[in-house]
């Protein structure tokens, strides 16, 4: 579970953002002025600070400076500027100052918001890893021992997702269409399959109730990454609703960090249940 | 009683040569008018030849039992002979253009027509290898007397008559419906011909021998022609041609007249010659009438016909075009969607530095191009549901509802939007709560919602009133806001696709102008209506979203 501190002034809307993100699995703290801010901080640990540049006593600015400037603040808090003032100036004075990111209030609803956070917090987790990965001597990558089969017609996307699901450590076999997809399945063991829905010849439908036909594909977990406009789309949610897929995804909502982390998920699960 | 009888054959000479006069003048007539239709055509120009060749034709052998010099008398025989030749062969070409053959392209076949009649000519002039002479019978007609050529003279007149008729039969069969009726012009007017000189030589051939009007009967038989070019003339002008009825209507009264005509001269007193010319002229007349009365609403048929097939054909067409466009609508927004998704993971792979560290001002770029990227999605995403919705392959899932409840959350969620922009948000519940409604909760949330969000956004001071009331057969939802209201002329269109007021341009830019056509889709959905009302500019506007209470869900079936 995150951390956040929100500094927010007005009781009001603090309460609406403190209920989204609460929903959302956040644990949230709410100060009103910039002093209460570098008391917390010293106080607490959290995940990220988000930060508005209008509050009472201390303008946003002065909080942010003080906070990467004075050595007795931790200098691996994550502050994330939140604020209706998003002019190019505001938000270079604040990167320059030291701040991670920038939320227009403006720009968000909060439901959106929630997610904004969430993206940031994943990418500043990721960028910690990768440059962790780069540091001399680290290790190239974990080995996970798991092989995935990914069958996707697009070219951009094997290459996308695909390194992403190997810079986590799997090993990745990428087929491109459904046919020479269905043969890799039945020919060799994978742990996971990992299908586009939409390809030329057979599609991803058509490869799953062939797969399930036999012996050795009856049981293996099946990803279905979906381009189509909604989850409702009829086949999929019956496919889904039936157990047959394991999960579905909307490529256009899901990032390749994403996938991999219901991956991950999906493999910690089966530790768990196993 | 003589000078009786020599004034009756001298009132039949000239009947005879007034209808001489009057079908040569028909003839030339229609010649003139086909051509004027377009003397490039080439099916016009044999046209007019052929009936400038019959007229030649019927008035040199009308001439020549005429005239009393036995020197014209000579000349016009042979003159009749040629003419006669000419006529055959521009039948022939006639028909042949009719029955669009190919080979009426080709310059030398078309010069040929010419050149065997001219060859024909030369020898029927200056040899006396066709006609040698003539004798002249009782009454002062002639009977030409054939050289050793008369019958090869006969045989390719035939022929070239034969092969033309012949032409257009075969054609017959082979045509479509629309052709056909083309065809059927020609061959009712060789067959009238046929039967008229048949009439005339054969059959009735002894009986006219021994009247003493032969003279006229047999050269009513010369006149039977005029057939021939009456009718494929008639339906060259008339392109449009009409059904087979207005035809038979014309060829009855046609008969009806000519019988008629014919019992005047068969009239024994002069007495019978005034009534049955009585009978005629108010028979002549009434057909005339009728004729007229049916070309004209068979030409108003015609039009309407016209009219109502444009109508369809641009009726099929828009809605040919409405389904391209939708289809369009969805390919595009398949296609849009792999680079959007691409941008999309491929910026997040470098946010999180997969591809190496990224310095803060760049990331602050690309989170930008990435929340654009979003928003893009979002937008190819409304277009596709649009084709969906238009297609009918949008999915309801309908469950009981509690509508109140609906729209507080609905309300509540956007609270904050209104407290950001310094508005206030009230809602007004019934009393008496409504029963549960079977609805589409999620589709039915995202129409008040874009409502409110819409009222929202357009009102710069003041603010919004939401109010669920039951109302006359139906729960409503009603959206009042103190904004920049809608002119009365954008409101009707309010609820068209990618419509959006002059005003709403104005304060904002980011809207695609489907959220109402949307929401007006929905709640069609559900049997329900959706209209708008505003005062003026500046007045404020006021939404109503009103769902039937047959759709109450009863407390047993829960």
């Amino acid at each position: 579970m995150s951390k956040i501190l929100l500094v927010e002034d007005d009781p009001f809307i603090a309460e609406i953002y403190k209920k989204k993100f609460e929903t959302s699995g956040f644990e949230v703290v709410n100060v009103a002025s910039g002093k209460e801010v570098l008391k917390v901080v010293k106080e607490q640990v959290f995940d990220l600070l988000l930060l508005d540049l209008v509050i009472p006593e201390m303008s946003g600015t002065e909080v942010l400076r003080e906070l990467r400037q004075n050595p007795e603040y931790n200098k691996d808090l994550k502050i994330v500027i939140f604020s209706n003032l998003s002019s190019t100036e505001d938000r270079e004075e604040a990167l320059k100052l030291g701040a991670n990111g920038f939320i227009s209030k403006t720009e968000f609803s909060p439901s959106q918001v929630v997610e904004e956070v969430n993206r940031f917090l994943r990418q500043f987790q990721e960028q910690e890893k990768n440059s962790l990965h780069r540091a001399p001597g680290a290790l190239v990558g974990p080995h996970l021992g798991k092989r995935l089969l990914f069958i996707e017609d697009e070219p951009l996307f094997i290459e996308m997702f695909g390194k992403r699901l190997r810079d986590e450590g799997y090993e990745v076999v990428t087929m491109k269409d459904g046919v020479s997809g269905l043969k890799a399945a039945m020919e060799e063991s994978f742990d996971l399959i990992i299908t586009d829905v939409m390809m030329p010849g057979m599609d991803g439908r058509e490869l799953i109730s062939q797969l399930r036909d036999t012996e050795q594909g009856k049981q293996i977990p099946i990803f279905l990454l979906s381009a189509s406009v909604s989850m409702e789309d009829e086949s999929v949610k019956i496919l889904s609703d039936a157990g047959i897929i394991t999960r579905a995804f909307l490529k256009t909502r899901i990032t390749p960090s994403e996938l991999t982390y219901a991956v991950n998920d999906y493999f910690h699960g089966m530790v768990k249940a196993g | 009683m003589e000078t009786n009888e020599g004034n009756i054959k001298n009132m039949f000479s000239v009947l005879s040569l007034a209808l001489l006069g009057i079908i040569v003048f028909l003839l030339f007539l229609l010649g003139f008018f086909v051509l004027s239709k377009g003397y490039r055509n080439k099916t016009n120009q044999s046209f007019f030849l052929m009936a400038f060749f019959l007229i030649i034709w019927i008035t040199t052998s009308y001439f020549e039992d005429e005239v009393s010099s036995s020197f014209l008398k000579m000349i016009l025989l042979e003159a009749d002979f040629a003419s006669a030749a000419f006529a055959s062969f521009m039948i022939f070409l006639f028909c042949a253009d009719v029955a669009s053959l190919k080979i009426t392209r080709n310059i030398y076949f078309r010069l040929g027509t010419f050149l065997v009649p001219s060859i024909v000519m030369g020898l029927i002039f200056y040899t006396d290898s066709v006609v040698t002479g003539y004798q002249t019978t009782a009454s002062g007609m002639i009977i030409p007397l054939y050289g050793f050529g008369g019958i090869i003279y006969n045989i390719l007149i035939s022929t070239a008559l034969l092969v033309g008729v012949s032409l257009i039969f075969f054609k017959f069969n082979r045509a479509n419906s629309f052709e056909k009726v083309r065809y059927t012009y020609l061959l009712i007017g060789v067959f009238l011909s046929v039967i008229v000189s048949l009439a005339t030589n054969v059959f009735f051939a002894d009986i006219i021998q021994q009247s003493p009007n032969n003279q006229f009967y047999s050269r009513l038989g010369v006149f039977g022609v005029f057939f021939i070019v009456l009718f494929p003339g008639y339906a060259i002008i008339k392109h449009r041609l009409f059904n087979i009825k207005v035809i038979t209507t014309e060829i009855l009264s046609l008969v009806i007249l000519l019988t008629l005509f014919v019992e005047i001269f068969l009239a024994e007193s002069w007495n019978q010659v005034i009534v049955r010319s009585i009978v005629f002229a108010i028979i002549l007349i009434l057909v005339m009438m009728l004729v007229r009365s049916v070309d004209a609403e068979v030409k108003r048929k015609e039009e309407l016909q016209e009219l109502s097939k444009r109508l369809a054909s641009a009726n099929v067409e828009l809605k040919r075009l409405d389904a391209a466009k939708s289809e369009f609508i969805s390919i595009a927004s398949h296609q849009l969607r792999t680079p959007l998704t691409a941008i999309k993971g491929y910026i997040s792979l470098i946010l999180e530095g997969s591809y190496g560290e990224v310095n803060v001002s760049v990331q602050d770029i690309l989170n930008k191009v990435y929340t654009v990227n979003n928003r893009m999605t979002q937008l190819v995403e409304d277009l596709l549901n649009i084709s969906r919705i238009e297609s009918g392959r949008v999915m309801y899932s309908f469950a009981p509802t509690q509508l109140e409840l609906l729209v507080a959350e609905t309300v509540d969620v956007l609270s904050l939007m209104a407290k950001e922009r310094h508005l206030y948000l009230k809602i007004n519940l019934p009393k008496k709560t409504l029963p549960k409604l079977s609805l589409d909760a999620g589709k039915m949330r995202e129409v008040v919602s874009n409502l409110i969000d819409n009222a929202l956004k357009y009102t710069p001071e003041g603010g919004v009133t939401v109010s669920v009331e039951e109302k006359g057969g139906f729960a409503c939802v009603m959206v009042e806001d103190t904004g920049i209201g809608v002119k009365p002329e954008d409101a009707k269109h309010l609820f068209n696709k990618f419509t959006r007021s002059a005003e709403t341009r104005k304060l904002d830019v980011s809207g695609t102008g489907l959220g109402l056509y949307v929401g007006k889709n929905f709640v069609e959905a559900h049997q329900g209506k959706i209209t708008v009302e505003s005062e003026g500019v500046g007045k404020g506007t006021r939404f109503t979203v009103m769902l039937p209470l047959s759709r109450a869900v009863s407390s047993e079936e829960k």
